[in-house]
């Protein structure tokens, strides 16, 4: 105990500022700092239990042996030797040491008793209440200072034991007065603007700066108060930091998170519309719920369905089969080409399905145009416009008045669609014109989600990586079908007669006939094709088994080890590596790994199994790449090779996914063999590698029909 | 099956997507009846179904309220059922021996104690079902032996649940949605084989809008998003977009599919080494760590590991998953069943080719190779007129499968099948029913399933099938096919009820009935084949009723009158009894006819009736009359509300109710046989309906299709006479017993009515049995038995 007294003290702060020995600790105990905090504890322990036991009966044992009894006044444990102690109403009870010197002792004694801290031998302290809440503890002491010393013992205890109502603590004699309450009105230089919102303000706001200019505070903020302290004496410090660092950059690199007030937080712009404050800030998002539920059920396979509180703003969730919005859309395809098209080599697979799309668009424009009306009395300028576009095609004319901002609001339908529900409400807010702010927002959304449609598999081998998977938003502002809604009593395909193996083949047998019957042929008559026709095989294109499309054990095994190495590789590539200039050595630099076969899988006997991957823990990578870095760097000085811009973390993606899509891209004879031997020269590879950039993201989607 | 614990965790990452129901407003949506029946009916709900038998009721009680939401939004539901299954999922459902090896493991299981649930990742769905219904009437017997000192009138509810965590089984079931469906006017379609994969199709040729589907979807490539789960309350749906899921995942297509053929999905349900370590429930998060911390590729793994017995299959299942997913047949718009990418080279119009230019290339380009044992894969090809009687519902699909796999299996039914009069019914069915359901369907198709060895395979003993024989000289069709109802009435309605009105009113049946020239061939005229669905229907049962010999006819001799059991079918309306108990009775007729149990033998071995002791002890010949009870009242078909059943089983009555429910299965399927080899003949002019109307008016019109009804009625009946008995014949408290035990005032609100309609049909039951005896086509103590049964049940029902 002394020692920790004494310990304590050395370091010099008040007991009760923890702050300040906080941060005068980080730097005095640079020896110590195992210690550190159980010593910190400990002093915080005895403080408490002094603070705790004043006015509580003690036993002080001196060093000459004598103990002393009496009440606890006050107490130093700041003295510089031990714990300077106050005894109130103090009596000798053990004089076995002393004799008679002890009933001098006793005679001499007052009121109070001070004994030093040297002399304090023992200090025993009995009945203390530790069930005090800190709360009621602070507002004590406070009384204490001032009505202790008068406070007798019996009032003391009779106080403790009764209960106390916030009145009575608060010490509160004086009754409660009522004032009365005054109609807020604003100063005449004070003049707020109905649409004005935090989120309006564009120039950015530092609290601290306004506060220390404004009125000279300096903020004494320490983030220990709020965090972990780092050690930064850690041996391993660096490398704990360049693994945050990376696991950082991986999270920032995801691109647009569906929660928007993380989004905002970033700086990202996103597209809010339809959510009010409630979402963005403080609803709570609920969607673990049903996962939890599962696994509470067993795996259930079902998630249950819990009633879920829903927003009322979502209650009506829009949808964007209002022409107006894709019109605009397809009006501002220009602008936003560049945007487009840094994406569409990701989307090149879906391409045929996306001029589909286009073609709808065009359709439903042309039905708006036909339905659209302006309501209202048109201004002269739009007149003109109209006019002039009325020989052009419809999109024109449509986007060109959704451009004009002094048209009146488009009267909202909700039946027809539910999209201009939310501008709409949005519009009230912001008293903007509303189309160009929905057409915007609109924008923004499909850029967005091209964004996360786009978004190259990047690989993330950290075994935590399903941490920073985003977590969407409950319900999903748009539509399901995106621009093409299904329409109203839209002409649906006949399900009734196609599919009917009758009538159809009636149908086409009636269609040959017609076709001879233009080159005056007889007629046949129509006979339904008798069932044993049809072979028990199905129709075959090839003279192969299915099996044969798989590749054989070689293969397959290359291929798998290939996917090791990429994988591998990405696991290096995100951890922030510098040395990923060298990254086609590195590709050379593996197989040179421990085993010193440019093949080590197949080096081992087949039958171990111990020289296949896939039982080792996630996580654990095998013992060849952590050579990596070191061969990435031997490499990388001498061949200098200049891969594309390796700080990018786009261009390392997308080289990533090129590389694991690009394996089964080519399966019999892989020449991916090649660029495991060890002789091969790096410029070689290189031009491989670009080959496989360029051409691999095109096929990405087509890949399955060549790989088995 | 979907993709093993792939779901949990797409929600666990947040990568499963919302959206009102509304946004679904005006869409046609393509349902997955398996994967629906599964959401509907989540394991808390019917878990005493498999002890009572019968159609899970709440199951519509569900599908109305759905139904409901999606009318209110203009929603079109397209119902697809699956069909056969391919390779892998025979070979999954233990189909090539009828689930013997399940049900010795059901044994194991429960003779090794407790539960087997560590095993549980190696075991199949059907394993575990039996096993659990192994355990469920385990603990029945065990409670039941142990309340026989207490147990007096008050029966025990079942304390072990007869479901458990697996879904249930649609096929059982499909004909009542089928049923349900044609009546609603909701369409549906039975897909060939994979019913997603029928989707796909659905949704890439635009008459769709969507999918609701299992998670199987996401290993094609041409489904963008699809939705998972519908959440009606509150108005929300569930969906996965493939995109977002692969970058989420941060795997490729193929890495995916790699995975989800390693951890067990529709198309491939085992679990590959080396993942059946993990616990089912994080089988796909494994996987997936695997592949991309390490990458892992699964089916590199199967070839390097040879280290269990049975690599070589999991190399071959590994496969013919892919190759399946690859390879699927689907019913095509132009009636053919064609492989999924297969590319329809007839009759392409141009608006078609308009579309396919744009929308098909994925599909064209990746499957224009196509190899030469795809049947390997799959299944045996069957023509496309099959395919299409089993998309509309005419054909319940287990034939078909036979054909196909050479293996008609014999599954051990609800109360596990032990008993020796069950085991006896399955070898009398082969000669009685299969041989001739082979031979009718094989006949009319390709030469090769003339020939094929087709064999019944019993789960008692699957070491020893019976061979079918599917050859005969003169064949079934050839003997059978002069006989011909023509009326070309196209109004009248079949019913056994009409049919039997029709040949009563005939005074020369071999003149009516009897055609001198088949009308088959192409030759003759349109004008001279059947027309009405009244017509085709009826000819069938003519025919059908000949090959059960309720009819002796001899087409040289000019023979057509009916046996003595065809009689009394005959006397059916003479003697009044009721329309809606004539297939019943009919049934019941068939199932005396077999002889394999009377109505009043025991069971062999025997099974205690869920009577108590002391009934049984005090009032020894009311408990026979009970038990007699029980048994006709087996097939009435109780007016029921929906609801979930919770109450007291009784294993006797499933037993007899198995009985009756077999017959009537095997009745269906020759029926349908009949019918189907007249169509596929050419007798019928299959083009005057197009697909709703073969819905509607054959296939809701044929009899034997929905499945038996439970043992509810025969329950009530046992408890409520139980109750009778002991509380001084005091009516007022044995129907109060049966109130509460059985919750009637929800899921029977009229059970007064019910019971005198049951009364009813016991009543027309003893005029049946009474024409039975008096022929001597049952044991005449039989009769005297049930019509003091009756006379007791009568009185109790009247005081």
């Amino acid at each position: 105990m002394k020692g920790g007294l004494n310990n304590k003290r050395k370091e010099g702060g008040a007991p009760s500022n923890s702050l300040n020995r906080n941060t005068s600790n980080a730097n005095s105990s640079g020896g110590f700092y195992e210690t550190e905090e159980i010593t910190k504890g400990f002093n915080d322990r005895l403080n408490y239990l002094l603070i705790n036991s004043i006015s509580h009966d003690a036993v002080v044992t001196v060093t000459s042996g004598v103990k002393y009894a009496g009440l606890l006044v006050a107490c130093n444990p700041d003295s510089v030797n031990g714990v300077d102690v106050v005894l109130k109403f103090p009596k000798i009870i053990d004089k076995s040491f002393g004799g008679e010197e002890v009933d001098r002792l006793s005679d001499n004694l007052k009121e109070n008793l001070v004994i030093k801290g040297s002399d304090v031998a023992e200090l025993e302290l009995t009945n203390i209440d530790f069930s005090l809440d800190q709360k009621w503890e602070k507002l004590k002491k406070e009384e204490a200072q001032e009505r202790q010393v008068e406070a007798s013992r019996a009032s003391e205890t009779k106080k403790s034991y009764q209960f106390k109502t916030d009145v009575d603590i608060s010490g509160g004699n004086a009754k409660l007065k009522e004032r009365e309450l005054q109609k807020w009105v604003p100063d005449d230089h004070e003049t707020f603007d109905i649409s004005d919102s935090l989120e309006n303000e564009d120039a950015s706001w530092n609290q601290f700066a306004v506060n220390e200019e404004k009125f000279g505070i300096k903020s004494s903020f320490d983030e220990h108060l709020y965090t972990t302290r780092i050690n930064k004496n850690d041996p391993h410090y660096q490398e704990k930091l360049k693994e945050a660092d990376r696991i950082a950059k991986e999270i920032e690199s995801q691109g647009p998170t569906s929660n928007v007030h993380l989004a905002e937080d970033r700086g990202l712009i996103v597209d809010d519309s339809g959510m009010d404050e409630e979402d963005k800030y403080s609803g709570v998002d609920r969607r673990g719920d049903e996962l939890l539920a599962a696994l509470k059920m067993n795996a259930d396979k079902n998630p249950p369905k819990p009633k879920k509180y829903v927003p009322p703003t979502l209650r009506n969730q829009p949808h964007h089969n209002d022409p107006a919005i894709i019109s605009s859309v397809t009006a501002e395809n220009g602008i936003h080409k560049s945007e487009r098209s840094s994406h569409s080599k990701a989307h090149l697979p879906q391409a045929p399905r996306k001029s589909s799309d286009k073609k709808t668009h065009i359709d439903e424009l042309r039905e708006f145009s036909e339905k659209f009306k302006v309501p209202y009395e048109m201004p002269e300028e739009v007149k003109t416009i109209f006019k002039k576009g009325e020989g052009h095609s419809p999109q024109i004319t449509a986007s060109s008045l959704k451009h004009n901002p002094s048209l009146p609001p488009k009267p909202v339908s909700q039946t027809s669609s539910g999209s201009t529900s939310t501008s709409s409400s949005k519009n009230t807010r912001n008293s903007k014109p509303p189309t160009p702010n929905v057409a915007k927002a609109e924008l923004r959304r499909n850029s967005s989600r091209m964004n996360s449609q786009g978004q190259t598999p990047a690989p993330s081998p950290s075994s935590n990586r399903y941490a920073d998977i985003s977590r969407r938003r409950n319900v999903s502002s748009g539509s399901f079908f995106g621009a093409k809604a299904p329409p109203f009593d839209g002409v649906k395909k006949d399900l009734t007669r196609n599919f009917n193996v009758f009538l159809k083949s009636k149908e086409a047998h009636d269609k040959e006939q017609k076709a001879k019957k233009t080159e005056a042929k007889t007629m046949e008559p129509f006979f339904v094709g008798k069932p044993y026709f049809t072979a028990p095989t199905w129709t075959s294109t090839i003279e192969q088994s299915y099996k044969s499309f798989f590749p054989d054990k070689r293969t397959a095994i290359q291929r798998s080890q290939m996917k090791i190495q990429q994988r591998n590789f990405n696991a290096m590539a995100n951890a922030g590596n510098t040395h990923m200039v060298g990254m086609p050595g590195m590709m050379m630099g593996m197989p040179m790994g421990p085993s010193g076969s440019p093949t080590p899988f197949l080096a081992g006997p087949p039958s171990s199994g111990g020289m296949y991957m896939p039982f080792q823990p996630p996580g654990f990578y095998p013992p060849a790449m952590q050579m990596m870095p070191v061969g990435s760097e031997e490499m990388g000085s001498a061949g200098g090779s200049p891969s594309p811009n390796p700080a990018s973390p786009h261009a390392m993606a997308a080289f990533m996914n090129g590389g694991a899509n690009g394996v089964p891209m080519t399966p019999f004879g892989y020449p991916g063999a090649m660029s495991f031997q060890p002789m091969m020269g790096g410029g070689n590879y290189r031009q491989n590698y670009h080959h496989n950039n360029s051409n691999n993201q095109h096929h990405n989607r087509h890949h399955r029909s060549h790989d088995r | 099956m979907p993709v093993k614990s792939l779901e949990s965790f797409l929600f666990e990452k947040g990568l499963v997507g919302s959206y009102p129901i509304e946004s679904l407003k005006n869409a046609t949506l393509g349902i997955d009846v398996d994967h629906y029946v599964s959401r509907l009916l989540t394991s808390k709900r019917e878990q005493y179904l498999d002890a009572i038998g019968g159609f899970p009721t709440s199951l519509k009680m569900y599908l109305e309220s759905d139904l409901q939401v999606f009318k209110e939004y203009n929603i079109t539901p397209v119902f697809i059922f699956s069909g056969s299954a391919v390779a892998n999922q025979v070979e999954a459902s233990g189909h090539y021996t009828a689930a013997a090896e399940e049900a010795a493991a059901a044994v194991n299981a429960s003779a090794s104690g407790s539960l087997g649930s560590s095993g549980s990742t190696t075991r199949s769905v059907k394993e575990t079902i039996l096993a659990q219904r192994h355990r469920g009437w385990t603990q029945w017997n065990n409670l039941l032996a142990n309340n026989q000192s207490t147990y007096i009138d008050q029966p025990i509810p079942p304390t072990e649940a007869f479901r458990y965590n697996v879904p249930l089984n649609t096929k059982r079931f499909q004909s009542d949605l089928i049923h349900y469906f044609i009546s609603l006017g909701i369409y549906f379609q039975v897909a060939p084989y994979t019913s997603w994969m029928q989707l796909a199709y659905l949704l890439q040729n635009s008459y769709i809008d969507a999918i609701y589907g299992p998670t199987d979807i996401l290993m094609l490539d041409n489904v963008e998003k699809f939705i998972l789960g519908m959440e009606f309350p509150n108005k929300e749906f569930r969906f996965i977009d493939k995109a977002r899921v692969l970058s989420g995942l941060k795997c490729s297509s193929e890495e995916f599919i790699d995975i989800c053929m390693a951890v067990g999905n529709d198309l491939q349900p085992y679990t590959l080494s080396p993942l059946q370590v993990y616990p089912p429930q994080q089988l796909f998060e494994m996987a997936l760590e695997m592949v991309v911390n390490t990458g892992t590729d699964f089916y590199a793994y199967q070839l390097v590991n040879p280290l269990n017995i049975d690599n070589t299959s999991s190399i071959a299942r590994y496969q013919k998953g892919v190759s399946a997913l690859k390879y699927m047949p689907v019913l095509k718009e132009n009636g053919k069943v064609e492989l999924f990418g297969e590319n329809e080279a007839s009759n392409e119009n141009s608006k078609e080719l308009e579309d396919g230019s744009i929308s098909s290339p994925t599909s064209s380009n990746s499957s224009e190779i196509i190899p030469n044992d795809v049947h390997d894969v799959v299944s045996q090809r069957l023509p496309h007129e099959y395919y299409f009687y089993r998309s509309v519902g005419l054909i319940s699909g287990k034939l078909l499968d036979a054909i196909a796999t050479g293996v008609y299996p014999e599954e051990p039914p609800l109360d596990g099948g032990s008993s020796n009069s069950y085991r006896n019914l399955v070898r009398v069915s082969a000669e009685m029913f299969k041989n001739k359901e082979i031979n009718l369907l094989t006949q009319p198709i390709n030469r090769y399933y003339q020939i094929k060895p087709i064999a019944q395979v019993n789960w008692f003993s699957p070491d020893d099938p019976i061979t079918l024989t599917n050859r005969m000289t003169p064949s079934m069709f050839d003997r059978i096919n002069h006989l011909i109802v023509k009326t070309d009435d196209m109004d009248r309605q079949f019913s056994i009820y009409e049919f039997i009105n029709l040949i009563n009113k005939s005074n020369n049946l071999v003149n009516d009935f009897v055609s001198e020239k088949v009308i088959f061939p192409n030759s003759v005229p349109i004008s001279e084949k059947l027309k009405s669905s009244f017509d085709i229907l009826s000819t069938s049962f003519l025919r059908f009723l000949t090959l059960l010999e309720f009819f002796e006819y001899d087409h040289s001799k000019k023979i057509l009158k009916p046996t003595k059991w065809g009689k009394i079918l005959l006397d059916f309306n003479k003697l009044g009894i009721d329309s809606q108990f004539q297939e019943a009775i009919f049934i019941f007729m068939t199932f005396l006819k077999t002889g394999v149990l009377s109505l009043t033998d025991e069971t062999q071995p025997s099974v205690p009736l869920a009577l108590s002791k002391a009934t049984i002890r005090t009032y020894p010949t009311e408990s026979s009359y009970i038990l007699i009870l029980t048994r006709v009242l087996s097939l009435f078909r109780l007016k029921q509300k929906p609801a979930n059943y919770h109450g007291p089983i009784d294993k006797k009555a499933l037993i007899y109710l198995d009985h009756l429910d077999y017959v009537k299965e095997n009745m269906n399927e020759l029926f349908e046989s009949v019918l189907i080899s007249s169509l596929t003949a050419g007798e019928f002019d299959r083009l005057s309906l197009d697909n709703i109307g073969w819905q509607r008016k054959i296939v809701a019109l044929m009899p034997f299709k929905l499945s038996s009804p439970s043992t509810v009625t025969s329950m009530i009946w046992e408890f409520y006479l139980q109750k009778f008995l002991h509380n001084g014949h005091s009516r007022g408290d044995a129907m109060a017993l049966v109130m509460t035990i059985f919750n009637t005032y929800k899921s029977v609100p009229n059970l007064e009515e019910e019971l005198e309609r049951s009364l009813l049909y016991l009543n027309h039951f003893a005029l049946a049995l009474k024409e039975m005896a008096d022929e001597g086509l049952c044991k005449p103590q039989d009769y005297d038995t049930f019509k003091n049964a009756l006379f007791f049940a009568t009185e109790s029902l009247a005081k």
